[in-house]
């Protein structure tokens, strides 16, 4: 197909006109091209697809941010774009968790995947653990009772527990559990609750070798906002070492959460807490929700 | 409804003439159609972009005027054929412009607000149930592409910002092709995966 002779525009120029951002003459200019112009159409479509995704993942900051909250979402058309990113960076990052974990491809391989990760954790109070598969049915959730900690290490950890009876607690699932907790499953991810709900020790999420992100879903004890934003802050300086971008809480069965994926470059064993915010229609912000957790030492 | 009847001015095309159109979209290379579904979205995007309601109307308000020219002339001078669409869209995108002027509404600003507020809420309204079916459907379109393709968009679209990129690059060195080309086939992919979803039944429809 015929092409035009021009360089296609790197992707910060293709972004901007993404965000309504160019002169309207530059904008004319890239109308024309990304309908006659095989190349740049194609490039702006993957393009976009990345503006989308990196919204989704809360990775757009300032003006970035600002013109693609101000223009791009005005479109119902691309608001069910990031509608539908949401879900299928929720499906690939399941994916990629199932490939990762031994097992993987196994029938069954999920309720496995999910209860191996609630062992791989030293159980603290009342919270929930589960595999980066946040849209499992509610009876594949384990939550663990609270049990005072006598050991760091995280072999013993991983091993050392007593399959707890709970909604997948049969004697097949059991032995299940042990043998994949054994072995490194591969997956980090964990439930939070608010502050105010967690009794007892913290939770302790240990990041598996190699991981670059960890999932970590917070529950919400009511929504009264439509967006929400986490920041990630070390209490022992009060100093947020890492804040998502604006979030949408999504809900699975009777439980609201707002879900975050963060870089664990950010994280170093120690204990963590996360405030997260609403924003109201107006763009004023509060402080919701806050939660605490602890990373554990491989 | 109004605004169905005004964009859509002509009844659509017959079959005669739109396969008279899909011809000359393909330009010579028969393209199974897909050279037409491909305009389609670029104009349906072009569309959008410039913050029209109704963006599938027009692209098909487009293709319905250059059908009419096409069996009113029996050709069309202006190439490439997709050059000769954009033309067209803009003409349609004016006249677009101009019926809004007209048609000045007088809670215009409170739909504005709710076009904002909607852009707060985006999923906030749908059931649980509905974003259950939802997920199930893309899980369950994810399980049916073939494994290279299912392997390549998880292996593409995972992870974030340096990780992302390494990964990606890594991946097109893998497969010996350049980072665009990497990234136009993941995206075809997607897109075929987005398709899928889409048939998947009601609910999951308004994804």
């Amino acid at each position: 197909m015929p092409q035009t002779e021009q360089l296609v525009p790197d992707r910060q120029h293709l972004v901007r006109y993404l965000l309504d951002l160019l002169p309207e003459e530059e904008a004319e200019r890239l109308d024309l091209a990304s309908i006659t112009d095989d190349q740049i159409a194609s490039h702006l479509r993957v393009i976009e697809c990345d503006l989308v995704d990196d919204y989704v993942l809360g990775s757009l900051t300032g003006e970035t941010l600002q013109q693609f909250e101000a223009r791009y979402l005005t479109s119902t058309r691309r608001r069910d774009n990031v509608k539908m990113a949401a879900r299928f960076l929720d499906a690939v990052e399941r994916a990629a968790a199932q490939n990762e974990a031994p097992g993987a491809g196994v029938p069954g391989a999920r309720v496995l995947l999910s209860a191996a990760a609630a062992l791989v954790i030293a159980a603290g109070g009342a919270f929930m653990f589960r595999s980066a598969e946040p849209s499992l049915p509610e009876s594949t959730v384990q939550t663990l009772p609270a049990q005072p900690r006598t050991d760091e290490s995280p072999e013993r950890e991983a091993v050392g527990r007593t399959p707890v009876p709970g909604p997948v607690g049969t004697q097949n699932q059991a032995a299940a559990r042990g043998s994949v907790a054994r072995r490194d499953p591969g997956v980090a991810a964990l439930v939070l609750w608010p502050q105010t709900r967690s009794a007892g020790p913290l939770p302790t999420l240990l990041i598996p070798a190699g991981r670059a992100s960890v999932v970590l879903q917070l529950t919400l004890e009511s929504t009264p906002f439509a967006q929400y934003r986490a920041g990630l802050k070390n209490p022992a300086d009060n100093e947020i070492v890492w804040r998502s971008g604006w979030l949408i809480p999504t809900t699975s069965g009777s439980r609201t959460s707002v879900r975050i994926v963060v870089p664990t470059v950010k994280m170093r064993p120690q204990h963590y807490s996360i405030e997260l915010s609403g924003r109201s229609p107006d763009s004023t912000s509060e402080v919701v929700e806050s939660y605490t957790f602890r990373v554990g030492s491989r | 409804m109004q605004r169905q009847r005004s964009i859509r001015e002509e009844p659509t095309l017959t079959d005669v003439a739109f396969g008279r159109l899909l011809e000359w979209l393909d330009d010579g290379i028969d393209s199974g159609g897909e050279r037409y579904l491909d305009i389609r979205r670029r104009l349906v995007s072009y569309f959008d972009r410039r913050n029209r309601l109704s963006a599938e109307d027009l692209a098909d308000e487009t293709f319905n005027r250059i059908s009419r020219t096409l069996e009113q002339s029996g050709s069309i001078a202006v190439r490439p054929p997709a050059r000769y669409c954009y033309v067209v869209a803009r003409f349609v995108l004016l006249e677009d412009f101009r019926r809004d002027r007209k048609h000045v509404h007088l809670d215009e600003s409170r739909t504005a607000d709710r076009s904002r507020s909607a852009s707060l809420a985006l999923v906030g309204s749908d059931s649980a149930i509905t974003k259950e079916h939802r997920l199930e459907c893309l899980d369950r379109c994810l399980r049916q592409l073939p494994s290279e393709h299912r392997d390549l968009i998880v292996e593409y679209y995972r992870d974030t910002h340096r990780q992302k990129i390494e990964r990606r690059r890594g991946l097109a060195a893998r497969l010996g092709i350049t980072m665009n080309a990497l990234g136009i086939r993941a995206w075809r992919i997607r897109d075929a995966l987005t398709t899928c979803v889409k048939g998947c039944g009601p609910e999951a429809r308004r994804m």
